[in-house]
This record gives C-alpha cells, sequence and structure tokens, in this order.
C-alpha cells in the first residue's frame, strides 16, 4: 500500500527551489533543522528533504497543513510511530550487513536469508500494527485516521496468518520436496520459458510408494526416468532445481521489497511530521508565533504579520525583531538601510516563510497570506570571500544566469546586496536592467541594496508596484533592527563605519 | 543494392576500411572526437566512415535528410529495432558456428533465417506505418519490400517458418525430487510464482517474467539434460529433424553482406546523433545547416565539439561565438592575443563545416554554410627544431594544399608563417590569400599579423577580446571587430545574455 500522508510524489518531483545549495545556506536552515531533529541524523535529512521541495500546489499544501496540524495535535503518538519504525530499521539493518558479508551464497542460503527478511518484516509490521491501533482510537477523523484504517484493513489478521503460513511451506521445502518444472524448446534448441508449477511436500515413503503401486501401468507409459546415477544428467537436474527455488524465493523478495519500502517511506513521512512537532514544541514554548499561512489562490501578494527572523530566534533564543508587510500588487521590494540595521534578517524571514509555506508547514509570524510562486531563488552576494577582483561580478552574474535559465514567470527571487562588486553607476545599470526585465516577467523581487543611485531612481521615477522599505532608527537615531516602509535616503553607512572604527564612536 | 546515404553508390564496408585518415582531421581535433568511437562495442570499427567526405551537394543533402528521418523519435525507434533485431541473426548465426552439436548447428542456422527475415519484415512494416521523409531511408523501405516479395524469399522464409514453428511447438515437463527425476509431455502453464503474487501484495510497476531470468544451463551449447529431453523429441519425430538437417545442413550465406554493412552506416549515424543529443541536452546549441551554393557564411553560436565535451566532464563552461560572412565578402580573418580562443574557433568553424557536409547536424544555433567538398586545414608546425625548417615544413604544405585545390574547397590556416619576420610572413599571407581567393575557396585565416585584416573591405574581421580591467584576462569570446569602447561590466552581462530584452525572452519562452 500506499503511504500518502505527505502527497510525496509531489515533493519528489517539485522544481520550485533548482538551487537547494543555495537556499540552504543563504537562509541558514540549519539550526531550524537542528531543532526539528533533535539529533536524529534521519530526521534531519528526511525534514531538509521534504522542507526544500515545496510544493506548487495549493491542494497539495492545504492538505499537509492539515496533516501537520493533526499531527501537533497528537504529538506522543507522532514519537511513537517514530521510534517503533526506527527501531524495525535498526534490525533490518543489522541483517542486511550480515548478508553482505556473505557476498555471493548457495541458493539455499540466500533462500534462507529471504526468508529470515520475511520473518523480521512481519514481526516489525505487528509491532507497528499494535502503536497504530492504539493511536486510531486517539486521533479525529482526518488523514491519519483513514490511513491508519487502510492500513489495518490491508494488514489484518487473515493476512498476518497468511504469511505465517508461506513462510512454514517454504521451510518444509528447504528440507527435502518436490518441485514440478515446464518448459519448451527454443532458439538453438536451448531450453526456454522455464516456468516453476508447483512445490510441494514428498508424501511419506510408504505412502508414495503404495501411490506407485496404483499407477504404475499409467506412470511407465508417460513418464521417463531421468537417471541419476549419469552424473552430468544429475548435476543439471540440481542446478535446474535450485534456479526454480530461487526464483520462487524472488517472489518473496518481492513482498519483503513492498513492505520495506512502506516501512521507508513511512519512516520519512513520519520523520518529517516528528520534526514539526519537535519545531512546534519549541517555538511554542518560547512563545514566538506560528501560524499556518492562508494560501491564496491566484495572487501572489504577501502579507504578514509579525514575522520574524526564525533561526535568528532559535539561535538567540530571544523575540527577534517582528516585521510586517502588506504588499497587494507588489513586484518588487527595495530595501536599503544601515548595515546590521536588520535587513538580512528580514529577507531571510520573508524567504523562509515563503518556503516553509509552500512546503505546507505552519511559518514563523503572527499571521500570514500569501500565493504560491513556482519558483523560488537566492541570490546573496558572496562577501565572505573577501578578494576583490574582477572575477566577482562575472561568478554573480554566471550564477544569477544559471537561475534565470530555469525561472519561470511567476517566481520569486531574493537578491542580497547583488551587484555591487562593480561601480555604483555600472551597478546600477546592470541591476535596473535586470529586475526590469524579471517584473515584466512577473517574477516578484526582494532586493536588498546599497546602490543608492538605483534606489533613488526607482523612488524618483515611481517605478509601478514597487515598495521602498529601510531600516528604521528611533529618535535617538538608534537602529530597532525593524524595516518599516519610507524612501530610500543616502544612510552614510560608510560615514558611520568610519566613525565607528577611525574615531571610536558608537 | 543499398546504401543509407548514397543509394545505390554507396561505399561497402570493405571498401571504407581502407579509407585513410584525411589530413584536416588532426588539426580539427576530429581524431579525439572519433575516439570516443572506441568506448562502444562495435564503435571502433565504424571509425573509418569519418574518412569520407561527401562529393556532391546532392550526396550531403540526402545524408542530411537521413539524419533528419533519425531525430524523428518513430523512425530512430524503427531503426534501433532494425539494428538490434539484425545484431540478433548475427548473434545467432555466429552461435552456429561454434556449437559443437551438428543438429545445434543447423537449429541455430534456422533461428538465424527467420530472426533475418523478420527484423527485414519489422522494419519496413514500421517504416511504413511512420513514414520517413527522406529519398533514401523511403528507397531503402521499398527495396527491402521488393526483397521480401521476391519469389525465392518467399519460399525461403515459408519453409523456414514451418519447420521453425514445429519445434516452438515443443513442450516438457520435469519433476524433481530427492530420490529421482522423471521426464514427461505435460506441460504445464499453471505457475507457481504467479499464485503467490496473486496472495502477496506487490511493489507496483515491476511486472516480471514469470519464467526464469537465469537459466540452468547458460551455455549456448546443449546441456545433457536438454540432450536428453532432445533426444525424446527426436524418438517422436525424426522426419522434422530430418527437414531440418535438409534445409540447414549445409552453410550457406543468409545475412546479406550489403545489410550488415547498412547496419554499420546506421550505427554511425546514431552514435554521432546520440553524442550530439547528449551535448544539447545539456544547453549547447545543434542545428541543420542550410547549405547553400554561394558562399555564405552564418553561425550563431558555434563551439568545439571536442572542448564543450571534455569541459562538461569537468564542469567548465564553453563560450559560443558567432561566425557570420556575406556571399561577398572572401575570407574570415582573426586576429588578437594568444590563448585568446582563436585556434579554439578555428576548430569549431572547421568541425561546423565537415558535420554539415557529412550530412549531420552542426554545434551551432543556427546554421548557414557553403557546400564544400574539400577541407584544407594548415596549423602551425611545431615540426623541426630550427625556425627554417618549421617555415619549410609549413610552405610545403600551403604548397601540397594549393595544388589540390577544388572548386568548392574550404582552406583554414592557423597562424601560418610565425618562424618568419613579420614582413614577410605579412607578404607572404597577401600572395598566399589572393591566390586562394582566386580560386575561390573558403578562407578561414587565423594571423598574428593584423595588419592583413585592413587589406580590404571585402574580408570579415574577427577579433579575440580581453577583459578590459588591465588583466587581460582572456574571455574567449570572438566579435566581429568594432569600436572597442565597451566597458567590462556590459560586456560580462552581455557574455551571460542578462541585458534585458534576453531575460525577458529567456523567461517569457517559459
Amino acid at each position: 500500500m500506499k503511504v500518502n500522508l505527505l502527497n510525496c510524489a509531489d515533493y519528489v518531483n517539485s522544481d520550485v527551489l533548482p538551487f537547494k545549495n543555495d537556499v540552504f545556506e543563504d537562509l541558514r536552515f540549519e539550526p531550524i533543522l537542528n531543532t526539528m531533529a533533535k539529533n536524529d541524523k534521519f530526521v534531519y535529512q528526511a525534514c531538509k528533504n521534504i522542507i526544500l521541495a515545496p510544493s506548487e500546489d495549493r491542494k497539495n499544501i492545504l492538505h499537509r497543513q492539515d496533516a501537520i496540524k493533526e499531527a501537533v495535535a497528537q504529538k506522543k503518538y507522532i514519537f511513537q510511530l517514530y521510534i517503533t519504525i526506527s527501531e524495525i530499521f535498526t534490525d533490518l539493518t543489522i541483517l542486511k550487513n550480515r548478508t553482505k558479508k556473505e557476498g555471493n551464497p548457495l541458493p539455499s542460503v540466500r533462500v534462507m536469508n529471504s526468508l529470515e527478511t520475511l520473518d523480521l518484516l512481519s514481526t516489525g509490521l505487528e509491532k507497528l500494527k499494535a502503536v497504530i491501533v492504539d493511536a486510531n482510537n486517539q486521533f479525529e477523523p482526518g488523514i491519519f485516521r483513514s490511513f491508519f484504517e487502510q492500513f489495518l484493513k490491508e494488514y489484518d489478521s487473515d493476512f498476518m496468518l497468511l504469511v505465517h503460513e508461506k513462510c512454514q511451506t517454504l521451510r518444509t521445502l528447504q528440507i527435502g520436496g518436490e518441485i514440478q518444472i515446464s518448459g519448451r524448446v527454443g532458439r538453438g534448441l536451448k531450453s526456454d520459458g522455464l516456468l516453476v508449477n508447483s512445490i510441494s511436500e514428498v508424501k511419506s515413503k510408504r505412502k508414495f510408494e503404495r501411490l506407485n503401486a496404483i499407477l504404475n501401468a499409467k506412470i511407465r507409459k508417460n513418464e521417463i526416468r531421468i537417471n541419476y546415477e549419469d552424473l552430468q544428467l544429475s548435476r543439471d537436474c540440481r542446478d535446474l532445481e535450485s534456479t526454480g527455488l530461487l526464483h520462487v524465493a524472488a517472489c518473496f523478495e518481492d513482498f519483503n521489497k513492498e513492505i520495506s519500502r512502506l516501512f521507508e517511506s513511512l519512516r520519512t513521512q513520519i520523520a518529517f511530521f516528528y520534526g514539526c512537532c519537535n519545531l512546534h514544541t519549541h517555538m511554542t514554548g518560547m512563545t514566538f508565533g506560528l501560524c499556518f499561512p492562508e494560501i491564496a489562490e491566484k495572487s501572489h501578494a504577501i502579507e504578514t504579520d509579525r514575522m520574524y527572523d526564525l533561526s535568528l530566534a532559535i539561535e538567540t533564543l530571544r523575540a527577534p525583531q517582528n516585521n510586517s508587510l502588506r504588499g497587494s500588487d507588489t513586484l518588487l521590494y527595495i530595501i536599503t538601510g544601515v548595515n546590521h540595521g536588520g535587513k538580512t534578517s528580514f529577507l531571510r524571514a520573508a524567504a523562509v516563510a515563503q518556503i516553509m509555506a509552500q512546503a505546507g508547514m505552519f511559518v514563523p509570524a503572527r499571521g500570514m497570506k500569501t500565493g504560491i510562486f513556482r519558483g523560488i531563488f537566492t541570490h546573496f552576494g558572496r562577501n565572505e570571500d573577501a578578494t576583490l577582483n574582477s572575477g566577482r561580478l562575472e561568478e554573480e552574474l554566471s550564477r544569477l544566469s544559471r537561475m534565470i535559465d530555469v525561472m519561470k514567470p511567476g517566481s520569486l527571487l531574493f537578491l542580497n546586496e547583488s551587484f555591487a562588486t562593480t561601480s555604483e553607476n555600472e551597478g546600477a545599470a546592470i541591476a535596473d536592467d535586470i529586475i526590469r526585465a524579471l517584473n515584466d516577467n512577473k517574477v516578484t523581487v526582494f532586493f536588498v541594496t546599497h546602490i543608492y543611485a538605483y534606489a533613488k531612481r526607482a523612488y524618483r521615477e515611481h517605478y509601478e508596484n514597487t515598495q521602498f522599505l529601510q531600516t528604521e532608527r528611533n529618535e535617538r537615531n538608534e537602529r530597532t533592527y525593524r524595516i518599516i516602509s519610507g524612501e530610500p535616503s543616502e544612510t552614510g553607512y560608510g560615514m558611520e563605519m568610519y566613525s565607528k572604527i577611525i574615531c571610536g564612536i558608537q | 543494392m543499398i546504401s543509407l546515404f548514397e543509394p545505390g553508390k554507396g561505399l561497402s564496408f570493405a571498401e571504407v576500411r581502407e579509407l585513410q585518415e584525411p589530413s584536416y582531421f588532426r588539426d580539427l581535433n576530429m581524431d579525439q572526437y572519433a575516439s570516443f568511437f572506441k568506448e562502444f562495442e562495435v564503435g571502433a570499427e565504424l571509425i573509418p566512415y569519418f574518412y569520407y567526405l561527401p562529393k556532391t551537394k546532392e550526396e550531403s543533402g540526402h545524408r542530411q535528410s537521413v539524419m533528419k528521418d533519425l531525430c524523428d523519435h518513430d523512425v530512430r525507434a524503427a531503426v534501433n529495432r532494425f539494428i538490434s533485431g539484425i545484431g540478433v541473426a548475427e548473434r545467432y548465426l555466429g552461435y552456429s558456428e561454434i556449437v559443437n552439436a551438428s543438429v545445434q548447428k543447423w537449429k541455430w542456422r534456422l533461428d538465424t533465417i527467420v530472426q533475418f527475415y523478420s527484423a527485414i519484415d519489422r522494419f519496413c512494416r514500421d517504416l511504413t506505418e511512420n513514414p520517413p521523409k527522406s529519398e533514401p531511408l523511403l528507397k531503402l523501405r521499398d527495396d527491402f519490400t521488393a526483397y521480401l516479395n521476391d519469389a525465392e524469399t518467399v519460399k525461403t522464409r515459408a519453409k523456414a517458418e514451418e519447420i521453425s514453428g514445429e519445434f516452438d511447438k515443443m513442450r516438457f515437463h520435469i519433476t524433481i525430487n530427492k530420490e529421482r527425476a522423471t521426464l514427461d509431455f505435460q506441460y504445464s502453464e499453471e505457475d507457481y510464482c504467479s499464485s503467490i503474487r496473486s496472495e502477496f501484495p506487490r511493489a507496483e510497476g515491476e511486472r516480471e517474467e514469470n519464467s526464469f531470468t537465469e537459466s540452468p544451463f547458460g551455455d549456448i551449447n546443449i546441456a545433457p539434460l536438454e540432450e536428453f529431453i532432445l533426444n525424446q523429441f527426436m524418438k517422436q519425430d525424426r522426419v522434422l529433424f530430418r527437414n531440418l538437417e535438409t534445409f540447414c545442413g549445409i552453410k550457406r550465406d543468409i545475412i546479406l553482406p550489403e545489410v550488415s554493412d547498412l547496419i554499420r552506416e546506421f550505427r554511425f549515424a546514431l552514435l554521432n546523433l546520440e553524442h550530439f543529443e547528449k551535448l544539447k541536452n545539456n544547453g549547447f546549441p545543434f542545428s541543420f545547416p542550410e547549405i547553400v551554393e554561394d558562399r555564405e557564411v552564418n553561425l550563431d553560436d558555434c563551439f568545439d565539439i571536442v572542448l564543450a565535451a571534455k569541459n562538461l566532464s569537468e564542469n567548465k563552461e564553453v563560450v559560443l561565438n558567432d561566425i557570420m560572412k556575406s556571399k561577398e565578402e572572401t575570407a574570415i580573418l582573426v586576429t588578437g592575443p594568444n590563448q585568446g580562443g582563436k585556434t579554439t574557433l578555428a576548430r569549431a568553424f572547421g568541425q561546423c563545416a565537415y558535420f554539415g557536409m557529412m550530412g549531420f547536424p552542426v554545434p551551432a544555433g543556427v546554421s548557414r554554410l557553403p557546400f564544400v567538398d574539400r577541407i584544407f586545414t594548415q596549423f602551425a608546425s611545431t615540426a623541426g627544431n630550427d625556425v627554417e625548417g618549421r617555415l619549410e615544413h609549413e610552405l610545403t604544405g600551403v604548397k601540397a594544399i594549393l595544388d589540390s585545390l577544388t572548386d568548392h574547397s574550404l582552406v583554414i590556416f592557423n597562424e601560418l608563417f610565425t618562424s618568419a619576420p613579420t614582413m614577410d610572413a605579412l607578404t607572404m599571407s597577401r600572395a598566399l590569400l589572393s591566390t586562394l581567393i582566386e580560386k575561390n575557396a573558403v578562407c578561414f585565416v587565423v594571423t598574428h599579423t593584423f595588419e592583413l585584416a585592413f587589406d580590404s573591405d571585402r574580408f570579415v574581421s574577427l577579433v579575440a577580446t580581453v577583459v578590459e580591467d588591465g588583466s587581460f584576462r582572456r574571455t574567449y569570446r570572438i566579435i566581429r571587430k568594432s569600436a572597442d569602447g565597451i566597458a567590462y561590466a556590459n560586456s560580462i552581462v552581455s557574455k551571460y545574455k542578462l541585458d534585458y530584452s534576453h531575460i525577458f525572452g529567456r523567461i517569457r519562452a517559459r
């Protein structure tokens, strides 16, 4: 059976984030994932894979929101489910490692291994069933409940009995049974299309003889005895028998595969819910707001109420500066202001919230209403490698060009200090050209920049669908780390830094 | 009877095998390109097919029409089926030559015959269902159809299928346990595995054959048990086995040699096309060129195909360049700093011309090329230790080229006469160019004597550009020389196609 708690097919095929690594680094997902994983590497990876594969499908997103709401309401059972599946996997790994050491074993050993796996899986299935029976009573009707019920129906007691029986048959076959094989003469007179007709226990010797006596005449007429004393013939018969046996064992391997796959996909999905529960507990414990965003059907407007930078909140354990965003028709947000004034943090907050929203999760804000973007990109200036050389602009632009290679209309791009590696005028010209072309293709752009020449021109010429945001200062001219709307002003951040560093003024 | 490239006229494989590597091959790095064929089991023997350049525009056109057909999904599938069908027949024939038992030898021969006809038959039916557009492929189909309908063929095929059908009816059943094994003929369709599978849910989408995938008697010779079984059948129907012997007892030519040659031509074409497609899927443009009589050249975004494959594996970028020459213009001259991509461009140009004439798509986004029947190259010589020796070597090469020029020649010179004093080099180059132009050759000249470019306003001048930041870093971008006031940043912007109209178009396209 298929586990569809998350609508997985969608996240595997997602191409909303074509540059996952950039996004992961730029937006600092690490602390968020650590909180979700609580040192469990598998949970970490599962959450990373799922969050970094946001959906473009509104129905899908809402489905996940519902599933996560259900999970968060029953954290205890999600935890139990996860632990149970993890234990099954530990056992399976031990067996797998052992059989790996055996290399290429004899057919009979291979059949034995196949049986042992079957045993482990059916025991695992029983254990899981026990937890699910428990949980089924607690969950409200919904996504989890219907999964549980489907599971219990699929793997009911009749089925478990059948598995048990087949294991027994195969065991007796190991001890000594009879195999019937049909075939035809194929190309080049080689035998072809060999088919195992049946496998059965040999009747007890006496019974067999009696039967023989009765059917003697008939048998002699139709059957030709293959002489075991001919060593070549007897060897061929042995080979034929063990190949047939292996072929049958392979059928059970198919079943093994199916159950292993069920466990695997359930493990990944439950790990994600488990991670969501952990994050939820952590954040609500610190009384920071979380909300499930409202997903608009067609609009690309992003509206947030008291949104914050999630990784910063996790790391500083303090309530980070809340920002709100109103963006009905906005295609371009130009964010200017002093260094360390919270611009990057603001950009991260918005980007992370949007990605989590499209992953069907709750978001770090009191309220959010947003649309669905077909692609989300981050282009952060790599300011860290401070060597100023002519290759940097080239590196930046080629990186951007690779993004544009796969960008679709209706995407979202976060530019952080891009085009700053050339002169201000050149940078402004490049930025203007690029951003206009993007906006005209319905690509929404957040642009954190120091290119004042650009911001000023955009403001003076009343660029359409553009919002101007900047870092706030209080009455004492101190940074509040909030982002507010307003005319871009020449901040003199250079002078500020000069004063700070050269003159020692804070 | 049949040839893919030039119906009625094509070279047989025996003739192709005798061809020598042309002299331009190494200069254009085509030897490196061709060497990828060696990675394939049957590839190495196909390399001589590279050495034959079509002689007429019509021949090139035929090839191109075939290649276009081969790019069609259905035709490609039909051809692949045909190749593997004939491959199977060839394999059977091979078995017939190495097995020990005579009766098995005959049966492999019989199977070869049946397989051979059915592969051709299938091919004809496939090409009737999805007809190709090119004349050679249509002719091929019709020739094959006529061959199959030939009275002699019909008779042989019917006989082969009759005997083969009798063998296909042979069924047996074996029971094995520890004490004994018995053989009878109560063949049963009952499948133990499918009964297990019906009781157990299965992983979806994995329908396996229920018969054994690994045969216990892997060898192509019959195993003792198989022989045992066969003897029983022989006792039952001696006539059938006698018929087999009469029909296949004597060795005969089963697979027409022309068909084996044809398969080689198909393989040659497909290996190239597949290689191009691999690059194409990684963003490199390819196009079928329009082949013109006049000497107009238009290549958008062309590149060196060998460098592209190499850089792709190393994850490095390749710069694409444009080459344009109107029919009035007489020569293309490339100047600029060393290591600026000039030689690469010369190769790219030569490769485009080469693949274009061979009927293949060329490594360029848009392409128009003049028809050429000979390609000549002379790249700066490294032969000879002393200066005079080198110059002499070069001049001997040039002389040979001048002597063999045709009315449709392409000549690519790369950094000639570097060992001569500049004034001498200039004078020699001038003389050489005017001779070539007189002879109507398409000239592509990479030269360090930039004065040459000023000689005529009918020369196309291309210049390898450098980054204008004082570092003289190479861009590998070669542009038609114009006023050089372009700022560094803008040149990068246009290199990455990040100006307004490019971005707009790039995103809008999705």
